[in-house]
């Protein structure tokens, strides 16, 4: 079991991380969703407490609880007064290690599953995420939604989570972090105390790495009633983080849409005022995952914004970023460096996603270096290889009855209707 | 620069309270522990002071103050920032305007500069008006007219509020925001925009001696403005309650409880707080546990207490699961309510309760730009930054007696305002096998 520590004594908090690599890209064909209702499974009831008791358990202590986000593991991080820390932490061992996993809970889980998928209906945004990691990666295993489907997810029973479980929860395949008001030593021996009757061994999922084949661009219209707004997500599947050509990715993607200043957010929002917002990046997940550009325009402004920003991705395609837009980017993400880094949640993060997304062990230690070598021929050679915009999905949450008129004599590619509710 | 208060921030953190003739105050809390700084400028100016017809105005102008000065060009504010790793922004509510920038530790002598420069030098051109209001309508289709959570908290506070001006959103009015001209925008920059009508606040790696050095050089001239508020209206107490409906395409009930609250520095605020945290704080909450746990009626439920300078609202939020209605959350909520008033609260709910409440006032003063903005808002809303760990000192202080005191005085029906999204009838029109349609 690998254990991460980050020391910072001047908040009486300390976070602790509790991540298994087994994340939702290695869920099996047709039970997407299995890694992160298994993972929820083991904290409805364990070490003797029902899921009520462990609740309030947990409550009792103040400690915030939240789901660490990723494709490539799952887990929970708990925050809590540094007094409790002990406790929490005899908490987070039952939870690995003593889980219930009964049939009544992972049953009453799946309904809350479902009626998760129904609040993501409810906000475009995250519906238009949704549906443009399936349409965009399809054939991948970032096209798989970490949430499941109504489908996949009634296709998992308990001892699938059972199962999962087994092989998730051992040394080899978990990782515990711990950051803030607690000492090195200290964290090292009780981590160790908590985990010690963790199984040896356990085999980490295969990288996921995946070969996206080329086709044409296709836009989706995601069919909802009344919308006033589109939400838009424009991309491709992008390299894995530790390809060589990431970091000059990273900066060309900074440039072009990644800042209030850059080239998308001039033209789009302060000379136009055609939407709220407008970013361009690309998605980290360990086999490779998005670039996408996001942009919500008002409905009858739809057609003049896609056509804009596509015609504007093909342009820099075609004439490259320049030397000034470049050294900006890289200044920028040079500065800013400071706030990926700047409190012990923050540090910890960076190593956990270090060892998720599989890079070398100096990776945040060489970051600056490495950012500092970046040029913008090398900027402009990336982007040239990894940048397809006539390949692009456009996937556009909008009503579709009012918006496919008005999109189609663009000619920006073959359109498809799709309903909100069928995912 | 006078020196007028030094306060403790934490275990080992100080405050130093500072005013320059002119009236500007300003907040250091030098902290070394990273290279960074958050510089925040909060004018004690939001949508609680807008007229009717110029609703907006406050958030239209907080837009604006992103464009040009006397001597720097367009954009170049956020380049000049970009160009360092500076992030910049800000932030209109009901009580205030305020104004971020996050930096590396080196760049304060950038960040006085111009953030000074756009406190009395701003110019406004037609043409940037023009684009920022849609930009702002645009916001408006983002958070209201396509967000059934922000349509619902718009309907609540202009059903909830009759005469106070918390009725109008502080995004505005549409035909609001669409007649505000160049010159409400300028009248509003002279009227409310000036160094009497601010404080800094400055958290981060920094020596206090330089800070104050470079304050007084570029914020010293600026000439103090008569600050004018217009009147605000009071509003009247609350007889009956009120409630709407919406038809909504959503594939169940979505629905806001809310009773009124009093302001942030009442003495009932704090003893409220724990109130709202027994009732909706965490899984084993009383109301999240019997709605979303035991019942199965909510996808999710959650609850929030305004932190205004005048009374608020205490707001529930109940998600309903397909088959649910927002009347069975209403029925639990009517029964958690009265039995907060009148059974006595378990010592070790207390005490939950207090827990947790203090691990989310620690978790809120992370990181420098958390540390400037709690200091921010307290000392604009209640004006005085030490309320900040007063509430924390309060919430330990509370009593089951007070939590029963104030559900019986606040959580009442007659003051309770509810507004619901109902299914509109075109969301809920899936298979009935449920099964998926796949894109051709």
């Amino acid at each position: 079991m690998k254990v991460v520590v980050e020391e910072q004594h001047d908040l009486p908090l300390v976070e602790v991380q509790v991540v298994s690599r087994c994340g939702p890209a290695a869920d099996p064909e047709g039970q997407e969703g299995l890694a992160r209702h298994a993972f929820e499974l083991l904290r409805r009831g364990a070490g003797g407490r029902s899921r009520a008791e462990l609740d309030a358990a947990f409550d009792q202590l103040g400690a915030q609880i939240e789901t660490v986000p990723s494709h490539d593991g799952v887990g929970m991080s708990a925050t809590c007064l540094e007094r409790n820390l002990e406790a929490v932490l005899a908490l987070l061992g039952d939870v690995v290690l003593r889980p219930h996993l009964e049939e009544d809970e992972h049953l009453r889980l799946l309904r809350e599953d479902l009626a998760g998928l129904d609040e993501i209906r409810d906000d475009d945004a995250s519906l238009c995420s949704r549906f443009f990691d399936r349409l965009a990666l399809a054939g991948g295993p970032y096209g798989r939604s970490s949430l499941g489907s109504d489908a996949s997810l009634g296709a998992i029973g308990r001892a699938d989570s059972a199962a999962w479980a087994e092989q998730a929860m051992t040394s080899d395949n978990l990782l515990v972090g711990l950051a803030g008001h607690v000492d090195p030593a200290r964290a090292a021996e009780l981590a160790a105390k908590t985990f010690a009757a963790l199984p040896a061994g356990g085999v980490p999922p295969p990288s996921p790495l995946w070969t996206p084949s080329a086709r044409a661009r296709l836009i989706f219209l995601v069919d909802k009633p009344e919308r006033a707004q589109s939400q838009i997500l424009i991309g491709h599947p992008a390299p894995p983080p530790a390809h060589q050509d990431f970091l000059a990715l990273h900066v060309a993607c900074t440039a072009f849409g990644g800042t209030f200043t850059s080239r998308l957010m001039r033209e789009v929002r302060v000379k136009r005022g055609w939407s709220y917002g407008v970013g361009f990046r690309a998605a980290r997940s360990r086999g490779g995952h998005s670039f996408r550009l996001r942009v919500f325009p008002a409905a009858e402004q739809t057609p003049d914004t896609l056509a804009l920003v596509l015609g504007m991705w093909e342009e820099v395609v075609t004439s490259g970023l320049s030397d000034e837009e470049v050294e900006h980017a890289r200044s920028y993400l040079e500065g800013s460096w400071a706030f990926e880094i700047d409190t012990p949640g923050e540090r910890l993060d960076r190593r956990v996603e270090t060892e998720l997304l599989g890079l070398p062990a100096d990776h945040v230690a060489t970051y600056l270096p490495r950012l500092r070598a970046v040029d913008a021929t090398t900027v402009n050679a990336a982007l040239r290889r990894h940048w397809r915009p006539s390949e692009a999905t456009v996937v556009c949450t909008a009503t579709a009855a009012e918006m496919r008129p008005r999109v189609e004599p663009l000619g920006l590619g073959d359109i498809d209707v799709v309903d909100y509710m069928s995912y | 620069m006078t020196l007028t208060l030094t306060h403790g921030f934490g275990p080992r953190l100080t405050v130093e309270r500072h005013r320059l003739d002119n009236g500007l105050e300003v907040l250091l809390v030098a902290d070394h522990s990273a290279p960074v700084l958050a510089y925040q400028t909060w004018f004690r100016v939001g949508s609680r002071h807008e007229r009717p017809g110029q609703t907006g105005i406050a958030h239209l102008f907080e837009h604006l103050m992103f464009n040009q000065t006397e001597t720097l060009a367009a954009g170049e504010f956020d380049r000049l920032l970009e160009s360092v790793g500076g992030e910049t922004n800000a932030a209109t509510w009901v009580d205030w305007t305020y104004y971020k920038n996050s930096v590396p530790a080196s760049q304060l002598e950038l960040v006085v500069r111009l953030e000074a420069e756009r406190m009395h030098r701003l110019t406004l051109e037609l043409e940037q008006v023009e684009s920022e209001r849609e930009v702002v309508l645009n916001e408006r289709r983002f958070r209201v007219d396509d967000d059934v959570e922000g349509f619902l908290a718009e309907e609540l506070f202009r059903l909830a509020f009759s005469r106070h001006t918390y009725h109008h959103p502080t995004l505005g009015w549409r035909q609001d925001v669409e007649g505000i001209s160049p010159a409400d925008a300028v009248s509003f920059y002279r009227q409310f925009y000036a160094p009497n009508n601010a404080t800094v606040v400055l958290v981060g790696d920094f020596e206090p001696a330089r800070a104050l050095e470079l304050l007084g050089r570029r914020y010293g001239k600026i000439a103090p403005a008569e600050i004018v508020f217009p009147p605000i209206p009071e509003e009247p107490p609350q007889t009956a309650e009120r409630r709407a409906t919406y038809p909504k395409p959503v594939v169940a009930d979505r629905a806001l409880f809310a009773w009124k609250s009093p302001a942030q520095t009442d003495p009932d605020w704090v003893p409220l707080l724990v109130a709202n945290e027994i009732l909706t704080g965490g899984p084993s909450a009383r109301l999240y546990r019997e709605l979303v746990v035991v019942r199965e009626a909510a996808a999710s439920v959650h609850g929030s207490l305004a932190p205004f300078h005048d009374p608020g609202l205490l707001e529930i939020y109940a998600g309903m699961k397909r088959g649910h209605t927002a009347a069975e959350a209403e029925a639990v909520i009517d029964a958690a309510s009265a039995r907060l008033a009148a059974e006595p609260l378990a010592a070790e709910e207390l005490i939950k309760a207090k827990n947790r409440l203090e691990t989310e006032l620690w978790s809120q003063l992370d990181t420098a730009d958390g540390k400037a903005e709690s200091l921010g808002h307290y000392q604009i809303t209640t004006g005085d930054s030490r309320r900040l760990f007063e509430v924390a000192r309060r919430v330990d202080e509370v009593t089951a007696e007070d939590v029963a005191r104030v559900a019986a005085k606040y959580l009442v029906r007659e003051g309770r305002s509810i507004v619901i999204a109902e299914p509109s009838g075109e969301a809920d029109d899936e298979d009935e096998d449920g099964a998926e349609e796949e894109p051709s």
